[in-house]
């Protein structure tokens, strides 16, 4: 319901614009303006998002006493867990990758689950190669070298040097969930709980 | 009364080099974005990747999963555009197909998991690329002007560049009603703001920066005058629309909000370099004309002896 919405509402934005374009007139121009305001105007108001008319609730709610994180970790022949720099996911961005993890993963069955956990498994070992043999990780930077857009959300490269890059294989995927209460962790009253989820390949550990 | 108040906002005279400077730093800004992600390769992913993506979000979008030729197609039409909208050349119908095609590819970004490509940089660079293409912004700093005659202000320069600057202030305006509609005013305390700069520093997969978030998490004070002073903020940026003196203030500040969230909280807000559709760009095209002339003052028409 909310795709049609949507759709329809930048249709009649655009169609808006189309009219006002062939002879732009005071009167024409306001009721594209109006037209306009009215969809952003309502958009931001509801906070009712029809992308690409957006509502920005930009850090707009509260943190819960107890929150969570997904995380991915890849495992060599020997057992040893390893972290995955962001960037080895190319072309699945980090952030889309956890999000598509925690909104859709688990709700897929277990073929399939292990379907997509081999084929991530795939690309951060090639990213892992990739980075001991060029020093790069990923081709975010294709284009822009080192002017290339960050994402909104931070990360930090951790695959920076051939030393800082597991020099073995990666044969396992494990998909884990941590949970701790920022309070008590900023106070060194706890510490973050890890559960694994899923792991690739399955149940053969 | 009412109507009065409309022409003066949308239909005063304004220079057509600030709708000009705001055209280019749309294009720029959506180029560099675009540049810097690879949304053909998510057309590419396996089907297992696609298999939650309702159909309706891929119709809203014109997606067709499993095309990666065919969107690396149109990204390439979209730079070729974006470069045209950057320089004049053909810039209105430029700015519509790179609106169109943007609005098709963006969602690229995020539609394995969400149909709204929001906070991803594109939201702004749309419906500005629409604007742009039924607006004269192409009349000065185009390698290909579309005046036939020496230009002027005019009211047709007035309105698309207020709507623009206005897709941008709504950003802030409704960031700081969404604190207060969806959490209340206290949203406004140490309370709300301290857990999140706790957890965005904790958070070892996200957090680059962790001290200064974490000194300021430790004093509540600061923390409510922060939080105080952020929705404040949000809601006053508006003014930077209406009063041009205003955005001597409200501009600079913003960008030193937006780099004290980087450093804070690990945010990178992308669409911060968006905030130049509000410079002056007559202004400094007269400033850098002075500039010019005063080193080199022979070629003024009023140094005979030269």
């Amino acid at each position: 319901m909310n795709d049609i919405a949507a759709a329809i509402t930048f249709l009649g934005f655009l169609t808006t614009a189309v009219i006002l374009g062939r002879s732009p007139n005071r009167q024409r121009v306001s009721l594209f303006l109006v037209y306009a305001l009215a969809v952003t105007f309502g958009v931001g108001l509801t906070q009712r998002d029809l992308w690409p008319f957006v509502s920005w609730p930009l850090i707009a709610g509260t943190v819960a006493p107890v929150v969570s994180q997904s995380r991915y970790l890849a495992v060599d022949a020997a057992g040893r867990e390893h972290d995955i720099d962001y960037r080895a996911w190319y072309p699945i961005s980090f952030d889309e990758l956890l999000a598509w993890s925690e909104e859709v993963l688990l709700t897929l069955d277990a073929d399939q689950r292990q379907q997509a956990l081999g084929i991530l498994l795939g690309r951060v070992e090639a990213a892992r190669r990739q980075a001991i043999r060029t020093g790069r990780v990923g081709a975010w930077d294709r284009w822009l070298g080192p002017a290339t857009a960050p994402f909104f959300l931070l990360h930090p490269s951790r695959w920076t040097t051939p030393e800082s890059t597991p020099n073995t294989p990666f044969v396992r995927l494990r998909y884990y969930r941590e949970t701790w209460s920022p309070e008590l962790l900023a106070r060194g009253r706890t510490r973050i709980r890890r559960r694994l989820l899923v792991e690739y390949p399955a149940g053969d550990r | 009364m009412i109507m009065r108040a409309w022409n003066r906002l949308w239909f005063t005279p304004e220079s057509p080099y600030n709708l000009a400077g705001a055209r280019i730093v749309i294009a720029l800004h959506a180029l560099w974005i675009l540049l810097s992600r690879n949304l053909s390769g998510t057309s590419a992913l396996p089907p297992v990747f696609w298999s939650a993506v309702p159909t309706t979000s891929q119709w809203r979008y014109a997606i067709v999963p499993g095309h990666p030729a065919v969107e690396t197609a149109l990204q390439v039409v979209v730079v070729l555009g974006l470069i045209a909208v950057a320089l004049g050349l053909y810039a209105r119908p430029a700015a519509l197909v790179a609106a169109l095609l943007l609005y098709h590819l963006a969602p690229l970004q995020t539609i394995i998991w969400s149909p709204s490509p929001y906070e991803r940089g594109f939201e702004v660079t749309v419906l500005a690329l629409v604007v742009l293409s039924i607006s004269r912004s192409d009349d000065v700093w185009a390698v290909r002007p579309t005046a036939r005659s020496p230009v002027t202000a005019a009211w047709e320069y007035r309105w698309p560049l207020v709507l623009v600057q206005l897709f941008v202030a709504q950003i802030y305006l409704f960031s700081g009603y969404a604190k207060l509609y969806r959490v209340g005013w206290h949203w406004m305390s140490s309370g709300t703001l301290r857990p999140w700069l706790l957890v965005l520093g904790q958070q070892d997969q996200i957090a680059v920066f962790h001290a200064p978030g974490q000194w300021l998490a430790n004093h509540p004070t600061l923390t409510t005058l922060v939080a105080v002073g952020a929705v404040l903020f949000d809601l006053g940026f508006v003014f930077a629309v209406f009063w041009r003196r205003a955005r001597w203030i409200l501009v600079p500040a913003a960008l030193l909000f937006h780099t004290a969230i980087l450093f804070t909280m690990n945010i990178l807000f992308l669409n911060a370099p968006q905030l130049l559709v509000f410079v002056d760009w007559g202004a400094v095209r007269r400033f850098g004309r002075a500039v010019r002339s005063a080193k080199r003052p022979w070629l003024l028409p009023s140094s005979p002896s030269r």
